[in-house]
């Protein structure tokens, strides 16, 4: 134990004093440059590490990525688009995308109306009510995904019937003698994966609260005066005055949680590891790659979710700049 | 200026040179053909395991009364994580001088490349003599040398009941696989419900549906064809291994068979899908599963605390009676280089001297001539003197030591979506056997 908290601290220092010598180094070494060449090499010197590491461990690898999507499972020869075929002629990886489509319609527009819900009652609260009101609400944000899947497993824990229900749901089933549901297998019109939506929501909704709250608390209050002198009922001054407001919040709350959405992994394979058609890309992708080995599928998959989520952080990226601009 | 400026030229280059340097590992092979040993003999052994906090303590009590008594000391090297360790060490040049294998197919992967020393036959010949029969041929290799030899087992093929509750119904131990079909059928008829079958296991559902189907390969199509099973040469849709699946099929799929039907096999968790045994009145009779489900954990702790009473452990029948062969998992001792003393050890590790503590403990020894006496209950020393030590052949856990894409995958997943009712036996026979690759390496 003390040897590793000596280790621990000798790799700080040495870590941090590394980077400082070798800044210190290419700083000499602009410097030792004559005239105008300094001042056009230095920048490059301070930022040439970034966009080195950047290159290293960011477009390096989504390079070869997108070259072993091309390749077999174990990346020994080029096998054309037969990956990608394979995958989207394949009825269970369709099912896969079907199921990321739904968690993407579902999820962020049910994270941002719950969130806007909780925001907008919680500010009618007295300060006291509100505080520990969002506290809650707030919670889950700190519980990690795999600890609020298992969490929910109290939730939706199925005993074969006779036996004492250990899950909520199924407990309540059971006061109305009703026989027990396996729920992570009910794949009937996806409900299962929409039960595992509402463990993501969960933890999403205090994030989306936050911001919300704090964007509603930001509408000054003599828009909303006028528009209740102009005789505007609540809920027209809610949709009207506030929201419109608010939108660039929402819309930066939707895409980030969209984002995350996409990538989701840990709760689907906590509690189904895909099984019972709740398989999302991510998962599949983990599944190709560490399971079965193929180099071939798992790169492919990934270079479709990237094709996927591409759109999405151009339009985050410009929304960011066109706010940026009207400031 | 210019001083300054080469001086520091040359403190990157020796930077850069180092950096370059660690990289690079040498990559030379430790384990040479030959079983026998040479040089004068390191005076400490290192012996790496993945053995879990209930195995480990009886382990290293058991090597070090040894070590002391020769004069050797040991390194005790526990893996978190056994597989990526070994590999991780091995590429690296620097293995450790004895591993204990949790299963063959990594271990023949190694052997393969010339990382290990192989037993000399005088000594496989003498363990032979005491080993449940198979445990050498599991640690046989493609080039017909045994490699490994196992230091303890716990044993799978066992049926667990409800000791009072099976007598009273007036039940009596099948001795058959036909006898088991007749019990289930009777329970049945009686207005009971015969089997609790758990395979719920998180991430890792449908595990347990593989040592059922072990089983019953084992027994239906026999060790010769489970070997060839194993390796891949007999597929699972094949005439010799179908009929295991149709076995399990009548039993989990049969009306009124399992509690709480076929869906809720896939729901239940395996450590506490037989507790339903204990209760009363019984929520079924019959469960299968290996013997650490009676530690805490598993069964409830009121049995636990009574558990030669309140349980009797059931061989799984054999397909004729008296040729019944046994289902195993356990760790298989192998040397990474021909040094006198880690051949004594690994020797030691895998000789019927071995295991005096670890059998305390509740393990079994791999050998026949074992003291029964040793193990701390009764139920235990049942299972080791019925069920292990009476087999005619024993074998290890056949997906443990499948190709990974099947043993940890497809065997899984492929049986939950026939169990959960997503398609049929012939489609997941048919997936397994797509997914599992063309030539072994």
């Amino acid at each position: 134990m003390g040897i590793k908290v000596v280790n621990a601290v000798i790799a700080i220092i040495g870590g941090i004093g590394g980077a400082i010598i070798i800044f210190w180094i290419l700083n000499k070494l602009a410097e030792s440059l004559k005239g105008r060449w300094e001042d056009r090499v230095k920048p490059w010197m301070f930022a040439g590490p970034a966009i080195l590491a950047i290159a290293v461990y960011l477009i390096y690898p989504a390079i070869v990525t997108v070259q072993y999507s091309f390749a077999n499972e174990d990346s020994t020869a080029y096998v054309g688009l037969s990956n990608y075929k394979d995958l989207l002629t394949d009825n269970s990886f369709l099912q896969v995308l079907f199921n990321n489509v739904l968690w993407i319609i579902i999820v962020p527009a049910m994270t941002v109306v719950l969130g806007l819900g909780v925001a907008v009652l919680a500010d009618r609260l007295r300060p006291r009510g509100e505080k520990s009101a969002k506290t809650f609400i707030f919670l889950p944000m700190a519980i990690s995904m795999v600890g609020a899947a298992t969490i929910w497993r109290t939730v939706y824990d199925y005993q074969p019937e006779g036996a004492p229900q250990t899950g909520i749901l199924n407990a309540i089933l059971g006061f109305f003698n009703k026989a027990p549901v396996f729920w992570y297998g009910e794949s009937t019109l996806h409900f299962n994966s929409l039960l595992l939506m509402i463990i993501l929501i969960w933890t999403q909704v205090g994030y989306s609260m936050v911001l919300l709250s704090a964007a509603i608390k930001g509408v000054p209050e003599d828009t909303v005066e006028a528009g209740r002198i102009d005789g505007a009922g609540e809920r027209k001054i809610f949709f009207s005055i506030i929201v419109p407001q608010i939108w660039p919040t929402v819309i930066t709350v939707f895409i980030t949680v969209l984002i995350g959405v996409m990538k989701v992994f840990d709760v689907v394979y906590v509690t189904t590891n895909g099984a019972y058609n709740t398989d999302v890309i991510a998962r599949r992708f983990y599944d190709e790659l560490y399971t079965q080995g193929n180099n071939g599928y798992a790169s492919a998959i990934v270079v479709i979710l990237i094709i996927a989520i591409v759109p999405v952080l151009i339009y985050q990226v410009r929304h960011f700049r066109a706010e940026e601009a009207a400031r | 200026m210019m001083n300054r400026k080469s001086g520091l030229t040359a403190l990157i280059g020796i930077a850069v040179a180092g950096l370059a340097a660690g990289c690079l590992s040498s990559n030379t092979g430790t384990g040479t053909g030959a079983g026998t040993a040479s040089g004068p003999g390191k005076s400490t052994v290192e012996v790496m395991y993945g053995l879990g906090p209930d195995t480990e303590p009886g382990f290293k009590a058991d090597v070090s009364a040894w070590a002391a008594k020769n004069g050797i000391t040991i390194k005790f090297t526990k893996a978190a994580s056994w597989d990526t360790e070994i590999r991780t060490r091995v590429q690296g040049g620097n293995p450790p001088d004895v591993g204990l294998f949790p299963q063959p197919g990594l271990m023949c992967d190694l052997a393969k490349q010339k990382k290990l020393v192989p037993f000399d036959d005088a000594t496989v010949a003498k363990d032979n003599e005491t080993l449940v029969p198979g445990f050498s041929q599991a640690g046989t290799c493609a080039d017909g040398k045994v490699y490994g030899l196992p230091n303890e087992v716990s044993v799978k093929s066992i049926i667990w009941t409800d000791a009072p509750a099976f007598k009273a119904a007036g039940y009596t131990v099948p001795r058959t696989l036909d006898d088991l079909l007749a019990l289930s059928a009777k329970i049945k008829a009686d207005g009971k419900t015969p089997w609790c079958i758990a395979a719920e296991s998180g991430a890792a559902t449908g595990w347990p549906i593989t040592d059922w189907i072990e089983d019953l390969v084992l027994r239906i199509a026999g060790p010769d064809n489970y070997d060839k099973w194993v390796k891949g040469e007999l597929k699972f849709n094949s005439p010799e291994i179908k009929p295991a699946w149709d076995y399990f099929e009548k039993i989990a799929f049969g009306e009124g068979y399992v509690r709480g039907g076929t869906k809720s096999i896939v729901a239940t968790n395996f450590q506490t899908g037989g507790n339903a045994l204990f209760t009363k009145p019984p929520g079924c009779y019959l469960f299968k599963q290996a013997t650490f489900v009676a530690n805490k954990g598993g069964f409830p702790d009121a049995v636990i605390a009574n558990l030669d009473t309140q349980t009797q452990p059931v061989p799984f029948p054999a397909k004729t009676t008296g040729d019944n062969a046994v289902l195993v998992a356990g760790d298989i001792a192998a040397a990474f280089n021909n040094d006198a003393n880690t051949l004594k050890l690994r020797d030691f590790i895998a000789s019927k001297e071995n295991g005096t503590q670890q059998a305390k403990n509740g393990a079994f020894s791999p050998h026949k001539t074992a003291d029964v006496s040793l193990l701390p209950n009764k139920t235990l020393q049942t299972v080791a003197s019925e069920v292990l030590y009476k087999a005619s052949a024993a074998r290890f856990d056949g997906s443990d030591a499948m190709p990974a894409k099947v043993g940890a995958g497809t065997f899984w997943t492929e049986p939950v979506k026939w169990i959960s009712g997503q398609q049929d036996l012939e489609t997941t026979l048919n997936n397994i056997d797509a997914s599992f690759p063309k030539t072994r390496s």
